[in-house]
């Protein structure tokens, strides 16, 4: 594996990715829209309720965070799947294949492609949501709730595990499925559960302390492992010519 | 430059690739001709080092593709059979992206690039999207495309198959060119005039097996006649004709439309026929062509027609 395969591969996904209107709006408005309306929610809350206790307030603003963990989960398979099944329909693996490259960087070039993006669109939204949150909730908690301990674990740790989790679960998917409709739908899936924990924060049922934040990407890790495995093993120059066809 | 022996490639039960033998020289124009299925892609596959053999020996450029795949594909040109462009990006940034991958320096890339698309004559379509593109510029393209790392070999896998008459000119044009600059070149095909046009020395396959090797001259003098009669009866009359001049020329071949007669004259066996009385509803003469030359040795045509 070379740094400079790698980097080419990655390059021409991104550059390929950056041409299609639905990706840049998906990368784009999915974000941004989370991270003016949820500060907005917190505005709402504590003009209505002026007696609010600002443990409920501090809970809205933690589990408001993790509402991002949807766009973390969700954005790398609207590029994955144009790089992987698009390409596997269009056959431009093929010639790639013809090139001294290894598959291993051809793998890793595309999940850099469909991480990288994602996690720059969801840590420059995530800011701007800490920054507006901090001011909206400033009159109530007299102190900036964002960042804490916890933010970093999410953003730093689960949030690049996750990412990468949904890569390798595109990467299956894309062996087996011929289209690109169809895989993001199954890819949608990987949703349901994060959609889960959110809910139930919320709810709270569950607290999304560091503790529980460290396990989650410890649990998220270890799928990443089990889960890269099986994608390389899919992703072997012999199996993409044989049966990706 | 490329030598197998016993080449065999099997998927599950199926054979595809039956113990093929063959060589190609240096500078040399190969030519592998057989209908669909023979095998051609994969055997194209195999010497591209992409596919792994299933036996057999096989030397590219004096290394064995197991062990040596990312050595011998740096000197190998690859056109495979379905036109794979990155659709997404211009004529340019696809062969700059590609010839990337070969670990090229960017400065020597950006004049190659230019050179490239003079030599596919796209230069107007610089940045264009491939898209938009015809089919003939997108075959010429990949053909520039597959030439970015200068291969030593270039493999061509039906380089024409769905192009018009005069695309399919214009790129055997380019393709003579790289024969004059010294590059080996093994084509797949099953088109006969384009085998003729670009094989100096072919191999015929079919069912994964080689029928035959030579030059398109030598396949024809040593497999069919000089000349060849195509007469026309009606699709009825056309066996019990067939039957009563069986012994008109060297052999015949009652294809479902027409009757071929081979025979080194065809006007004197066109003279015999008439004068027995039949009168075909047309009748041709014309000299034997690779086609015929499958025809003999398979009992089946090159194109389904
Ligand atoms: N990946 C594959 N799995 C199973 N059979 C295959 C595969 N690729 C090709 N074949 C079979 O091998 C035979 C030869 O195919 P191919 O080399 O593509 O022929 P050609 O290029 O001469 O048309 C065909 O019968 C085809 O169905
Ligand atoms: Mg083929």
């Amino acid at each position: 594996m070379r740094i400079d395969d790698v980097a080419a591969i990655a390059g021409k996904d991104l550059r390929a990715a950056w041409t299609r209107k639905g990706i840049r709006y998906g990368l784009g408005i999915f974000p941004l829209l989370s991270a003016f309306s949820l500060p907005f929610v917190v505005r709402l809350v504590i003009h209505q309720r002026p007696d609010v206790a600002p443990a409920v307030v501090e809970d809205l603003l933690r589990s408001f965070l993790f509402f991002f963990m949807i766009a973390v989960s969700s954005l790398p398979t609207a590029i994955a799947s144009y790089a992987l099944i698009g390409e596997k329909v269009e056959r431009s693996l093929e010639p790639l294949l013809a090139t001294p490259i290894s598959v291993g960087s051809v793998l890793l070039g595309k999940m850099i492609a469909a991480v990288l993006p994602t996690l720059i669109a969801v840590w420059v939204a995530s800011s701007v949501f800490m920054l507006l949150a901090n001011r909206e909730a400033a009159s109530l908690l007299h102190q900036s709730y964002f960042p804490r301990a916890e933010t970093w674990i999410l953003l730093l740790a689960l949030m690049p595990a996750a990412a990468l989790l949904t890569v390798n679960i595109d990467i299956l998917i894309s062996a087996r499925v011929a289209d690109v409709r169809s895989a993001q739908q199954i890819a949608g899936l990987v949703v349901l559960p994060v959609s889960g924990i959110y809910v139930a924060a919320q709810l709270g049922s569950v607290q999304l302390d560091s503790a529980v934040l460290w396990i989650m990407t410890a649990a998220v890790l270890a799928l990443d492992a089990i889960t890269l495995w099986a994608a390389t093993r899919v992703f072997d120059r012999e199996e993409i010519l044989i049966r990706w066809g | 430059m490329i030598r197998a022996q016993g080449l065999t490639k099997r998927y599950g039960d199926f054979t595809a690739v039956d113990s093929i033998d063959f060589a190609v020289r240096r500078g040399e124009s190969f030519g592998l001709l057989g209908p669909n299925g023979a095998g051609k892609s994969t055997t194209m596959r195999m010497i591209a080092a992409t596919t792994r053999r299933s036996s057999g020996e096989l030397e590219i450029l004096g290394k064995d593709p197991n062990r040596s795949g990312p050595e011998i594909r740096a000197h190998l040109g690859v056109v495979p059979q379905e036109g794979n462009l990155d659709t997404e990006l211009t004529c340019a940034e696809n062969l700059y992206i590609y010839g990337r991958y070969f670990g090229l320096a960017r400065g020597y890339l950006k004049l190659k690039v230019e050179e490239l698309l003079a030599f596919a004559q796209l230069e107007e379509k610089r940045d264009v999207k491939v898209d938009e593109l015809s089919g003939g510029m997108k075959r010429r393209l990949t053909i520039a495309r597959a030439l970015v790392n200068e291969p030593e070999v270039l493999l061509l896998d039906e380089p024409t198959t769905g192009l018009d008459p005069q695309a399919r000119h214009i790129l055997w044009d380019r393709l003579f060119r790289l024969r004059e600059q010294g590059v080996t070149l093994v084509t797949t095909t099953h088109f006969m005039d384009e085998a003729e046009q670009l094989c100096e020395r072919l191999m015929v396959m079919d069912r994964g097996r080689i029928m035959a090797e030579g030059s398109p001259q030598q396949l024809i003098r040593e497999h069919s006649t000089r000349e060849v009669l195509e007469l026309r009866f009606g699709s009825q009359r056309n066996a019990e004709v067939a039957a009563a001049i069986a012994d008109v020329g060297s052999y015949q071949e009652a294809l479902p439309d027409r009757i071929l007669v081979y025979a080194e004259d065809g006007e004197q066996a066109l003279r015999e026929i008439l004068s027995r009385g039949f009168d075909p509803l047309t009748s041709l003469v014309r000299r034997s062509s690779l086609e015929d030359v499958f025809l003999r040795l398979t009992g089946r045509t090159l194109v389904d027609e």
